[in-house]
Order: C-alpha cells, then structure tokens, then sequence
C-alpha cells in the first residue's frame, strides 16, 4: 500500500511541481509571445501531418500485419513496432543517415528533386511519423484482427466487391480503434523531442517545435517553458480523456 | 434455376464429402447435429470457404471446382442468412438492408425505398431506423433475411433462419420467407433443426452425419420417424 501511493505521488508529484509554477495571470501573455506561438503553431501543422501521414500508411501496414501471414511477418512487426522502445536520438540518427543529406535515400531525393529534409519543417514531420507510426499500427492491428470475418463475409454476399466491403463495413467497424491510433500517435507526435532535434534540428519557425521550445526556454525564461509544458500536459490528459471515454473505446 | 454441388473440404480433422443437387424453384432441407458439416457447406456454396474438390455449378455455371475455377462470393448472386445475422452494427435496419442492393450499384434512393417494402414484408418495417444492437432476436433476425432477400439471389442459403424468432411468430415469418423465395423463382437450401420449416411434406431432406450425407429423403419421411 505504502509502495502503491509513493507509486503514484512519484507520477503525480511533477505535475503538481509544474502546476504550482504556472503564471496564470501571464499565461496568455507568455503563449502569445512571438517565438512561443511559432512553436505553437509549428507543433500543430507537425503533429496534425506527422498523424496524417501514420494514418495513411500506419492502416494498410496494420491490414497486412493482421490479415496476411507470409514469411517473416513477426519480424515486420517487431520492427515495426521498434521506434516505441527504441532512444528517439537513435531513431534521429538513423534518419539522418538514411533521408539526411548524405544519406542512401536523402542523396536520391536531392540529386533528383532537389529535396532537402534535414532542418526543415518536412523533416520534422518525418521524424514525429517515425515515432507516432508503431502506436497507431499496433493499437489498428489489434482492431482488425478482433473484428469479425463474418460481417465482411455477409457483406461480400452481398454483392460488394473487397473494396467496398473495405469501405463500407471493415473501416467504419474497425473506426473507434482507428481514431484511438490517431489520437495516440497524434500526442507522440506533438510531444517529440529526441528525433526531431537530432534529425531536423531547432530552428525557430521551421523546426522548433513546442518542446524544443520549452528545453530552450527552460535556460532564458522559464516562465514560456511552463506556460508551453502546461499546453502539452492539457493536450495528453485531453487524450486520455478522450481515450478512455466512450467516444473512442466502446 | 438450379444448383448441383459436390463438395469436399477439408479442415483440420474434419472432411466435409456432400453432394447435392436442387432443381428450379425447389427447397432443399439440410439438417444434422451440430459440427455435422451444414455450415461449412453452405460456406462452400457461397464461395466464403474454397473446395478442396468437387464441383459447384449455379444454372449449369461452374462456380467453384476445386482448381481453377473460383468465383468470387460477390460475383456467385447467392444470398446468405446467418445463424447469429451478423447485421452490420454501424448500420440502421434500413441500410442494412439497402447494402446489397446499393453494393450492387442500385441509386441509394431507390435502394432505400425497396429496403423499407422488404421489412415491411418481414414485419419489421417500424424498426426501420433502430441500429441492430437495440432489436430484439427476432427483430434482428427479420432484418437479415430481409437484407439478404431484397437483393433477389439466384441460389439461397439460410442457416438456421427461425431460430431467434419466438415460436409464436415463426410459422409468419416462415410464410413470408418461403413465398419470397418462390416469387423470386430462387433455389433454397435451408438448415434447420425444425423438419415444420419444409414448405410442404414433399421436400427433400438430406441429414448429415460427420460431413456425410447420412440420409436422404422427403420432410414427411423425416418427421415421421
């Protein structure tokens, strides 16, 4: 019992830590200031495209994963999956090594589209994806592989081609658990630090995003850097919120 | 219309080896114990389940023949009842039952129109807008044999498609079904445990027995032993 609640005051103890610095008559003040709605607002596109992108490809890597057996499947999946467990500075140096200037694909896309990724806003969005992608892979995976084969059987009986079955039935039962995977790794991805700052860099404006914000402003004005921590704890307990409501898990 | 299939599956330890053969307009009565093969076979005919061997053929079309030949379910015009009804959860009565027939590129409007005279027809025509969670057993059964008899398929498979209307309602539901089935001039197979759902003392029955055809006979053969 004694363990459970030092448990809990250990996670509890930092925000109330946080929360019992925040200037709430300068908070509207401290947000506004030029250089922390930049991060605001880089934060957003960021996370709202790095989320975009893991849906687009996080949903048919999910149907493969839960449909298809071929060789070699779980080591798809535990690569796949890698980047939630894996240092996110790690992850940045792989990317820079592979869509950096130098690197095997980054070399291509300059020699042939004159694309530069590194220490641009592209790039961070390439970096929230690669941390965001395995939690809405596994959180969609699991959905597709619950669902009942039955109902895109009725459908098919039905007369509708896979595509419409697709459409019409498998997307739309499986969509509660395809909104908890956006969620999730739409608050990965705003909350990225490691990746984003070794791969993109932090620049202000094009790659400084909210928390490379606040570990900037931690040295030069604290104030901004809790103001900026305070938005980020707001947008995970939104989440969770919204998680564990009726909304997105039935 | 007519249906001939000779089917042989295999799954796991269990062999399913049938062959049957339903000639224009006729019904077709399969029953057996549970894990005797029925929905399996019904599976098969549909084309949700691959043969392994055999030969399946819709109006003298080869469907399925174990090799080559495969059509797709969607592409066999073969109507399927489940047991459980399996309606789609997101969808109301009414467009489930508007489905097939939107599926099949039926205008939305007219396929809304034709799906509220067919739960009419099955009685249900009130629940129209309720989701399928919120009917009852024997609502949410109606729906589904509307759902799939609204698309008017070529050969039908009703598995155990009375047994979660209450007693009292099942000989009109039954009524409904089976003159449905004829105005459309479709073949039936129908598993049941309950020889009464034979339209008439006539109908041929075959019984199976571990993925066999044990016997073969009519309804008044059935039901008087």
């Amino acid at each position: 019992m004694v363990a459970a609640g030092l448990a809990f005051a250990f996670i509890a103890l930092p925000l109330i830590g946080l929360l019992s610095e925040v200037a709430w008559s300068r908070l509207w003040h401290d947000l506004t200031t030029t250089e922390a709605a930049a991060a605001l607002r880089l934060s957003l596109v960021c996370s709202l495209a790095a989320a975009a992108l893991a849906f687009a490809l996080g949903v048919p890597l999910a149907w493969v994963l839960a449909r298809f057996e071929f060789p070699g499947r779980a080591a798809v999946r535990a690569l796949t999956l890698l980047p939630m467990v894996l240092p996110p500075v790690v992850g940045g140096v792989g990317l820079l090594y592979a869509f950096g200037r130098t690197g095997f694909v980054g070399a291509r896309l300059d020699e042939w589209f004159g694309i530069h990724l590194t220490f641009s806003t592209a790039g961070v969005i390439l970096a929230e994806t690669f941390v965001a992608l395995p939690f809405l892979v596994i959180t969609v995976e699991a959905a597709f592989r619950g669902l009942d084969r039955d109902l895109e059987d009725a459908a098919a009986t039905l007369g509708a081609s896979r595509r419409t079955v697709m459409r019409r039935v498998t997307l739309p039962v499986a969509g509660p658990a395809i909104a908890a995977g956006v969620a999730l790794a739409w608050a990965r991805a705003l909350g990225e630090f490691g990746a984003t700052i070794t791969f993109a860099g932090n620049i202000q404006g094009r790659t400084r995003t909210v928390p490379l914000a606040v570990y900037l402003f931690l040295q030069s004005d604290p104030e901004v850097a809790i103001a900026l921590s305070l938005v980020l704890v707001a947008v995970s307990v939104g989440v969770l919120t919204a998680l564990r409501g009726r909304w997105l898990v039935r | 219309m007519s249906l001939t299939a000779t089917v042989r599956v295999r799954q796991g330890e269990f062999d399913l080896d049938v062959d049957l053969s339903v000639a224009d307009g006729e019904v077709l009565v399969v029953v057996g114990a549970n894990g005797a093969g029925k929905t399996t076979l019904l599976r098969s005919i549909a084309g949700l389940l691959p043969i392994d061997a055999g030969v399946i053929t819709v109006d003298g079309v080869v469907v399925d023949n174990g090799d080559r030949v495969s059509v797709i379910p969607e592409a066999r015009s073969v109507g399927y009842v489940f047991q459980d009804q399996r309606l789609f959860p997101h969808l109301s009565a009414l467009e489930n039952v508007a489905f097939g027939l939107a599926a099949r590129g039926v205008p939305i409007d007219d396929a809304r129109v034709r799906a509220r005279q067919e739960l009419d027809a099955f009685g249900v025509g009130e629940s129209a807008d309720q989701a399928p969670g919120d009917l009852s057993g024997g609502q949410a059964q109606r729906v589904a044999l509307a759902r799939t008899f609204v698309t008017e398929p070529q050969v039908l498979l009703l598995d155990e498609p009375f047994t979660a209307v209450d007693a009292t309602a099942r000989p009109s539901v039954r009524a409904v079904a089976l003159a449905r089935a004829e105005s459309i001039g479709c073949v039936t197979v129908l598993v049941t445990h309950d020889l009464a759902d034979a339209p008439i003392l006539e109908t041929p029955v075959i019984e199976l027995v571990n993925g066999r055809v044990a016997r073969r006979g009519r309804a008044a053969d059935f039901s008087s032993k």
